[in-house]
């Protein structure tokens, strides 16, 4: 399992950091809108604004740094490069514009009529890149755990997506009555069935590669696998045929399987040579926490019955276990892959810095905390009904964004003034 | 004694190389010059940067490189494994132990300032 992040088959870096610059200046618009959506924590939670807001976090930062990540990813994991780099360039621009005017048409009833077209574009975007993926697989030659996951996690994509695009028409056009039931079976597919089990699966290279882990069984990590498919498929079923016992063995065989994968990381932690708890580590600890304390939380909700705890499940799920996990990985993917365009050829050359170096760590940390003490206040006011709490906590979430970026910022701009004088004396010296 | 069942000695030196991260120790046994160093705490790119600088001080088949890591470096080997002889063992603490060695006609070739790493 052991493998390292940088490959000669990787896209450039330049494709990957589009979507993690993209990915932050969503994450930064989400954080910053939040603190308007105070009075509606306490409203239904499946309103359009709050499914606006909601993929506009998800599809714009979570989902397109994922997608971003997997194209540097999917050549380590398959060890093959990825089919199309040109799909993967097409495929950002479409996604970005697909994403704006489908939640703008979502947000503001005056343009619902671009809704369908954002929709279609977004759509579209989403089928270049399972394409990509697919085609990929083509040419692969070793199967193991992850290719699995990230294989299984993208026809659950292909499927979330469909779902989707007909909710999307549904809404303009109503041609099918059973929208809740689309819509639940749109998350498990999308959340559940890409999101957390691609998660699931690059969890199983990014952890070890960064903690220093290995030896480790795999055994948790692989009935997971095969417990979140059938528990999906079991939900999406009952939801489908309307048989309650079904979707609720699926939502329990789903939960069984992640905290599966929740102690197979456990057991990737607890033989990791690091030992430090640096702006990753914390990272990562948060966002487990986050997780194991959102699925309780919905677990609540299914025996209560109470939205308020389906609105706390999301809302800790995507602004806890989500933040923590894609934020912390920025905090080392990032660095390494500029390190390696920059500073590979000068090794023995110059002294070249570290990775941890190339991140302002005080910076990092200070974001932790915020992010966290944000959360915290946002989470406890969904609970109370404080809209004011909610506000102030959400403002000190966007402040934690702002701190991302400038990390992210940090990064691409680190060493570039040194360089240039380095390579402009080379050629003085040539000369 | 197989190179692999070398330690370091009391006597060891620590040497400065440009570049390194981690402490280089150099000691001599009969007429083999060792030059060791250890990041098995460090992650990616630290232990190839370190093999890197170090398999450049290989001259002579007198002079030898051991490297402890936390494992085998799968990324590195394919690159050098062409140019210098190759041992790879595991220390008693379940460490990856390898020793460099020079190849005869081919170390000279090495080609050290590609440091990307492959799968």
């Amino acid at each position: 399992m052991a493998k390292n992040l940088a490959t000669d088959m990787a896209p450039p870096f330049i494709l990957v950091a589009h979507y993690f610059i993209a990915g932050a200046i969503f994450y930064a618009v989400t954080a910053f809108l939040l603190p308007f959506y105070a009075n509606e924590v306490s409203g239904y939670f499946l309103s359009s604004s709050i499914a606006s807001l909601m993929h506009l976090y998800l599809l714009g930062f979570v989902m397109m740094t994922i997608f971003g990540a997997m194209y540097q990813l999917v050549p380590v994991v398959l060890e093959i490069p990825i089919f199309s780099k040109d799909f993967a360039y097409i495929q950002f621009y479409m996604f970005v514009g697909g994403i704006l005017m489908f939640t703008s048409g979502l947000a503001d009833e005056n343009l619902t009529q671009i809704l369908p077209y954002g929709a279609m574009l977004m759509y579209l975007s989403m089928l270049i890149f399972v394409a990509n993926i697919f085609l990929t697989y083509k040419n692969i030659l070793r199967w193991d755990i992850v290719a699995k996951f990230i294989l299984v996690s993208n026809i659950f994509l292909t499927i979330g997506v469909t779902i989707g695009f007909i909710i999307a028409l549904n809404l303009v056009y109503g041609f099918y009555p059973d929208i809740l039931g689309l819509v639940q079976m749109h998350i498990a597919t999308t959340i559940f069935g890409y999101v957390i089990m691609t998660i699931m699966g690059i969890g199983m290279i990014l952890l070890p590669m960064f903690s220093l882990s290995h030896g480790f069984k795999q055994t948790s990590i692989e009935i997971a696998f095969y417990t979140i498919i059938i528990g999906l498929v079991l939900f999406l079923l009952g939801t489908f045929l309307k048989l309650d016992m079904l979707k609720f063995g699926g939502i329990i065989l789903s939960i069984v399987a992640i905290f599966l994968a929740l102690y197979q990381m456990y057991l990737i932690f607890s033989t990791r040579i690091r030992k430090q708890n640096d702006f990753w580590a914390k990272n990562m600890m948060a966002s487990f926490a986050t997780l194991i304390i959102s699925f309780f939380i919905l677990l609540a909700g299914v025996l209560t019955k109470n939205d308020t705890y389906y609105l706390l499940f999301g809302f800790t799920l995507f602004f806890g276990f989500f933040t923590f996990f894609v934020v912390g990985h920025i905090y080392k993917i990032l660095p390494f892959l500029v390190w390696y365009q920059r500073y590979s050829p000068l090794v023995g050359k110059l002294k070249v810095p570290m990775l941890n170096d190339m991140i302002h760590e005080k910076i990092a940390d200070a974001q932790f905390w915020i992010t966290l003490i944000g959360l915290l206040l946002a989470t406890g006011s969904i609970i109370t009904k404080i809209s004011v709490i909610f506000q102030i906590g959400t403002v000190i979430m966007g402040v934690g964004t702002l701190l991302v970026i400038y990390n992210i910022y940090f990064t691409l701009v680190y060493g570039i003034e040194e360089l240039k004088n380095y390579y402009e004396g080379l050629e003085n010296d040539s000369n | 004694m197989s190179d692999l069942e070398i330690t370091k000695t009391d006597d060891a030196k620590e040497i400065k190389v440009e570049g390194q991260t981690v402490p280089f120790y150099e000691y001599k046994i009969n007429d083999t010059t060792y030059i060791e160093f250890d990041t098995s705490r460090c992650g990616p790119p630290e232990p190839m940067v370190n093999a890197m600088l170090a398999v450049g001080l290989i001259k002579d088949k007198n002079t030898k490189v051991i490297m402890i890591n936390h494992k085998s470096p799968a990324g590195l080997l394919p690159k050098i494994n062409q140019n210098f002889d190759i041992l790879e063992g595991t220390t008693v603490d379940g460490k990856a132990k390898l020793v460099f060695s020079y190849k005869e006609g081919m170390s000279e070739k090495a080609d050290l300032s590609n440091k990307s790493c492959e799968g």
